[in-house]
């Protein structure tokens, strides 16, 4: 009878294996269709998916023969790269502070910037036009980069990591007479790694992922990010489905290689933010 | 050590301090918090037009009352409120039911992982463009399963009733994954035992989740319902890349709103005082919910 219920349960097993297999394949169902049609001609993008066609690259040609198509690779790779850049030299001297230094207003000031974590940016959009209409900031990618570096999502991450560094450390360090700087650059950064690739990580994935920011600040087609970008091939006028679909391919493909190459930091990220936020 | 020196060093200490949050803390004042109590400003300023759109003419509070006057503010708030609704009964509970599954071990969990993690880090407006194409009523590959019996199937996207739910159903879909870690996340602290004391007293799945599962998680849980409540606002971007607030205001939400009457209209005024209102709605229902969240862990 035993054996009985053990074959039952491996039974019951399996079928529960084929059924997360199931839906997971349906979850990224999207991604198959984006990639398959995009290889198709106008003709055949409603075909049945697994209808059997003459791959094409003349969707590609046309996405990556657009003019300003460097233009917009360009333009956020290189939002991403200063934003990460002045994102992390901000960024971990204020955790260090927080999470490692007693000082009067340190309460206050992490209770200011978390509240602002409850207002989405779609509720200020005006005033944010309006704002850096009035400082010339608007139309460069430096109304993207200059918000960005002060994401207090980055800030409590860093503040959770620095304060799982053992005090031993860093009390050693004082006795030897290293000053806050000096902990903080030989010691604390050195064992960042981890936290460090979690926020390169995260920057890269929501700049590049960005819509309403670009869309809103940045008016000349040549000044745009691959994301907003994309609505170029959209719409009245714009290109047929196969275009549109290998653009979206072409804006999506280098974030998902990335994420799966680089999933253990994105999980770690995300369960930080969502437990200890 | 004598008292004066350990103060004059906690002094020093706290210059260091000061000095080291100064670059975040300037940043983030010049570019986000003062834009942010900028809108409040311009919400009492009569900017309703091209021409005044440098104005700081005191308008008192004539913007908020136009605003709230306007019907058109009040059926896109109430399209903000359908989606939110959904959004956030969906994403956690699927989120909830599909992490509990995946800490069950089972061949290729890891990767099938992967695939429900996807969505999650895919821009909207490829997202759009995907399920555009997916969706389309006449020759789309969902429909078909329609056609196969000879019916045209839902409209989608085209139909007044759908278009919001659709809308919905595809942001939870792109944002599972956040709750999905997050639980599992949480799960993995649950000390084994516990399940294995469950298991001896006779415990069924459904008592394990309601009487082990769910207190040991509920910190989380709240955690989540606060940003997930703040991210179903969060949709103007979802709502642009898929209906455009179509068919004809079927589906605009109150970013559409704004966004309009600021930029197609130039009442900056009125659009601000929208904004005001909208941030202190979404602050007013998180503050309701750390009440409800405070009450519910003291009874655990």
């Amino acid at each position: 009878m035993p054996g009985k219920t053990i074959e039952k349960k491996n039974i019951g097993h399996q079928v529960f294996t084929v059924v997360m297999w199931a839906v997971g394949i349906l979850m990224v169902m999207p991604f198959v269709m984006m990639v398959v049609i995009s290889f198709r001609t106008q003709g055949e993008a409603y075909d049945p998916i697994f209808a059997p066609f003459t791959p094409i690259l003349r969707n590609y040609e046309q996405v990556l023969g657009h003019v300003n198509f460097l233009d917009w690779y360009g333009n956020t790779f290189k939002t991403v790269i200063i934003t990460i850049l002045i994102r992390l030299a901000v960024t971990l001297p204020a955790s260090y502070a927080f999470s490692r230094i007693q000082f009067r207003g340190s309460r206050l000031i992490m209770a200011v910037l978390m509240a602002t974590l409850m207002v989405p940016g779609e509720t200020t959009m005006v005033p944010r036009y309006l704002y850096f209409s009035n400082i010339h900031l608007l139309d460069s990618i430096w109304v993207i980069i200059l918000p960005e570096i002060s994401e207090v999502f980055y800030l409590m991450l860093m503040s959770e990591f620095f304060r799982s560094i053992p005090e031993d450390l860093s009390e050693a360090a004082k006795i030897d007479g290293l000053g806050h700087l000096k902990i903080l650059l030989t010691i604390f950064i050195p064992l960042s790694g981890p936290a460090i690739a979690t926020t390169v990580l995260f920057s890269f994935i929501n700049i590049w992922n960005n819509f309403l920011d670009p869309y809103l600040f940045i008016s000349s087609i040549d000044h745009q990010l691959i994301t907003p970008a994309l609505r170029f091939f959209q719409g009245r006028g714009g290109a047929d489905v196969p275009v549109q679909l290998a653009g979206a391919s072409v804006a999506t493909i280098p974030i998902i290689i990335l994420f799966i190459f680089t999933q253990k930091y994105f999980v770690a990220g995300v369960s930080s933010s969502g437990i200890k936020g | 050590m004598s008292k004066t020196r350990l103060s004059k060093s906690a002094r020093r200490d706290e210059r260091t301090a000061y000095l080291l949050i100064l670059p975040f803390v300037l940043a983030f004042a010049v570019f986000k918090l003062y834009p942010m109590l900028y809108g409040i400003l311009v919400s009492f300023w009569k900017r309703n037009s091209l021409r005044t759109r440098a104005s700081t003419d005191f308008a008192g509070l004539e913007n908020y009352i136009t605003a709230v006057k306007t019907s058109t503010v009040w059926t896109s708030f109430l399209h903000s409120i359908i989606f939110s609704v959904i959004y956030v009964v969906l994403v956690m509970i699927l989120g909830f039911i599909i992490a509990v599954l995946f800490n069950k071990k089972f061949k290729g969990r890891t990767a099938v992982r992967t695939m429900f993690y996807m969505p999650y880090v895919t821009n909207m407006i490829a997202v759009g463009i995907v399920f555009k194409y997916m969706l389309n009523p006449t020759h789309g590959p969902v429909n078909a399963l329609w056609r196969v019996f000879g019916s045209t199937g839902p409209q989608w996207f085209n139909s007044p009733m759908l278009a919001l739910p659709t809308a919905t159903v595809i942001a939870v879909w792109a944002a599972l994954a956040f709750v999905i870690i997050t639980i599992l996340a949480a799960l993995q602290d649950v000390p084994e035992e516990l399940f294995e004391v469950a298991e001896i007293e006779g415990a069924g799945r459904m008592q394990r989740i309601r009487y082990v599962i769910l207190p040991m998680i509920a910190p989380t849980l709240f955690m989540l319902l606060t940003i997930c409540i703040i991210n179903s606002f969060r949709n103007y971007t979802t709502i642009v890349a898929l209906t455009n607030g179509g068919p004809g205001t079927a589906s605009r939400v109150l970013s559409l709103q704004i966004y309009e009457d600021a930029f197609t209209y130039s009442k900056y005024g009125v659009a601000s005082a929208e904004g005001v209102l909208f941030a202190a709605f979404i602050i007013a229902v998180n503050a309701i919910v750390s009440k409800v969240r405070s009450r519910c862990l003291e009874r655990l």
